[in-house]
């Protein structure tokens, strides 16, 4: 029964970073809902998994799967984030003088 | 376990549409990251379905796999859009050049 209170928490989640991946306007929004989709849906559905199997054999191989996604999520949101920053010149500081005349007033 | 395959195949059929229609190539590689994860899922509840525990070897290869090809990807495609911006601007020195002579 905890098995698939996991699985459909996980699906819920997973739904919502899928349609906010496709509806959403800019890259920066898409790569923040996706992110979220991928590593917590797929972490709960696994653990959902991993209870109702109940077999040693598999739950080593699905906490691998869960560490694995753990580590490599953030390092391809970041390296895709910051190649979309490189690529489309997208100025992320603030100019000095705008800051100033922002003082001044 | 086949309820959750199917609603599993229906979100990897809704992202292929930002697949297929992204407007830049960093909006294909997210929806190749995100397939990748419905795909390791897929693989697991095949593995419980039917009782095989090598799938499971399999979802994990595709991890690793999925893993380095984005990384690739990026790294071969910022290689080629600096050689090109590089040869663009060598172009503009040498009109310049020619212009001034």
């Amino acid at each position: 029964m905890i098995a698939y209170f996991f699985i459909v928490i996980g699906l819920i989640i997973m739904l919502f970073g899928i349609v906010g991946m496709i509806i959403l306007p800019g890259f920066l929004l898409r790569i923040h809902s996706s992110t979220k989709c991928g590593v917590t849906g797929a972490a709960n559905i696994i653990i959902g998994l991993m209870i109702h199997s109940g077999d040693i054999d598999y739950i080593l191989r699905f906490s691998l799967i869960i560490i694995f996604l753990f580590f490599t999520a953030p390092v391809i949101a970041h390296t895709l984030a910051v190649f979309h920053l490189q690529e489309r010149n997208i100025e992320t500081e603030r100019d000095p003088e705008e800051i100033e005349d922002e003082k001044g007033n | 376990m086949i309820w959750l395959i199917s609603i599993l195949v229906i979100m990897l059929v809704a992202v292929l549409y930002r697949l297929i229609r992204g407007p830049m190539i960093e909006d294909r590689l997210l929806a190749l990251n995100v397939i990748a994860v419905l795909i390791i899922l897929i693989m697991s509840c095949y593995s419980l379905e039917y009782g095989q525990s090598f799938y499971l070897d399999i979802a994990l290869i595709y991890a690793l796999l999925s893993f380095a090809e984005i990384l690739a990807f990026v790294k071969v495609t910022y290689i080629s859009s600096t050689a090109y911006k590089r040869e663009l601007s060598e172009q503009e020195n040498k009109d310049e050049h020619i212009t001034e002579s």
